[in-house]
């Protein structure tokens, strides 16, 4: 496949929530999104099977449409996503096994409220990704760094999640 | 975000005629009781022109005991948990109306606690309501708690289902067949997506935190190009003959 091709695309309801700090569903102008806390970690959870078109040499990158509930003007929001590889043999579905974060620093919100953002997080091929490959089933957890572990997210109020689309990097 | 409901400005969902009206019948819920300071009414179905014709699913003021409650014209009867859906936490609810003589309750997937009194026929339904049972008096629209994603089978559901809707599964995906109506309760969009039996609010329920759901839902995946040096097929759509075809070089 070539760069920058999509290689999937999940929406609100393909969330599969963790069992605590959950994004929570929401509808803006009846669109669904998630809802991540300002104060608190929350995180949602999405499935799928890399395509076998994915080429594996140049990574992904994951891209975070959303926009902001209150927010506006100079202020930043933080993301993180992680990968988890379940494939043959590889992952006790009994136990989670993500992969470290990686994280879209500080990210400036819309200065229009209502307007969507698109922040992006680059994986390279390989362990970065949990080493997933094409063909093999997959997690990707999508996390609002509200605490301010890796950056600071001075955003008030919930971010929305629209959208993610992981791409061919 | 699931819908919120408090005991002082005593508000509601209904909807002016029974979505269902003959056994069996199964309610599910999930309710994040604020306090058990009064009772919190969940699902109900109703004669408002009398006290003693309705089946209702909800929580009992001070224990936070969960009951499935059935009233007919020879007894009222409910089967009541034994262990509270405690304050300030979601707890998933489902009330199971057999027949006449059996009738269920579960919290959590479990905790089922089956009652078998004879309450004879249950007549004259003509309202279903959330947050509130609209019997001619007293209407009980008590409680403070926030209810989400409320849902109605015309059959009833086992344990196992029980057990499946608990985890956080949308009733969409749970004997669908026999779903009458699915309220998700989703900000302020009191709908019910299956059905259409779409409750008015009254006196301006808020909104709160929706509880954790997984949907039925397909991920997308593009098509791609084909790399260099591939030949692409034909494919050839005809709308009268209902059929695609697929045509390789």
């Amino acid at each position: 496949m070539a760069s920058g091709d999509t290689l999937a695309i999940f929406t609100p309801y393909n969330n599969e929530p963790p069992s605590s700090n959950y994004a929570t569903l929401d509808t803006r102008n009846q669109h669904p999104i998630l809802d991540f806390d300002a104060t608190t970690d929350e995180e949602a959870v999405f499935k799928g099977i890399m395509p076998q078109s994915y080429a594996g040499t140049t990574g992904v990158t994951v891209y975070i449409h959303y926009a902001m509930s209150t927010a506006n003007g100079s202020v930043y929001v933080v993301w993180q996503a992680a990968f988890e590889r379940v494939s043959d043999s590889v992952q006790d579905i009994d136990s989670d096994g993500f992969e470290a974060f990686n994280s879209t620093g500080q990210v400036a919100v819309p200065g229009t409220l209502g307007h969507v953002d698109v922040a992006s997080i680059a994986f390279t091929d390989g362990s970065d990704m949990d080493s997933v490959v094409a063909g093999d089933g997959f997690r990707l957890k999508i996390r609002r760094d509200a605490d301010g572990t890796s950056a600071d997210d001075d955003a008030t109020g919930d971010a929305e999640l629209w959208a993610v689309e992981i791409r061919e990097t | 975000m699931a819908r919120g409901f408090t005991n002082a400005a005593a508000n509601y969902l209904s909807y002016d005629s029974p979505i269902i009206s003959a056994l069996p019948m199964s309610f599910s819920a999930w309710i994040y009781p604020v306090n058990w300071t009064y009772s919190n009414q969940i699902l109900s179905i109703a004669d408002n022109a009398t006290n003693t014709q309705f089946f209702a699913l909800f929580g009992s003021s001070s224990t936070g005991y969960i009951s499935a409650y059935q009233r007919g014209n020879l007894a009222a009867a409910a089967a009541a948990t034994t262990v509270s859906a405690t304050a300030s936490s979601w707890h998933h609810c489902l009330a199971v109306f057999a027949t006449n003589t059996s009738r269920s309750i579960y919290l959590n997937g479990g905790n089922k606690v089956t009652d078998t009194t004879n309450t004879g026929t249950t007549t004259g339904l003509d309202n279903t309501a959330i947050s509130a049972l609209l019997r001619n008096t007293p209407v009980y629209n008590e409680g403070d708690s926030y209810l989400a994603e409320i849902a109605a089978w015309n059959v009833a559901l086992t344990d196992a289902e029980a057990a499946i809707l608990a985890t956080g599964m949308s009733p969409l995906a749970v004997r669908p067949q026999s779903l009458v109506a699915y309220w998700p309760l989703i900000r302020d969009t009191d709908d019910d997506i299956v059905g259409g039996y779409s409750m008015t609010p009254y006196n301006t329920p808020t909104v709160a935190a929706h509880p954790r759901v997984r949907y039925p839902t397909k991920v997308f995946y593009p098509s791609f190009t084909p790399t260099s040096g591939v030949t692409p097929v034909s494919i050839n759509v005809s709308k009268s003959a209902d059929y695609i075809q697929i045509v390789t070089p």
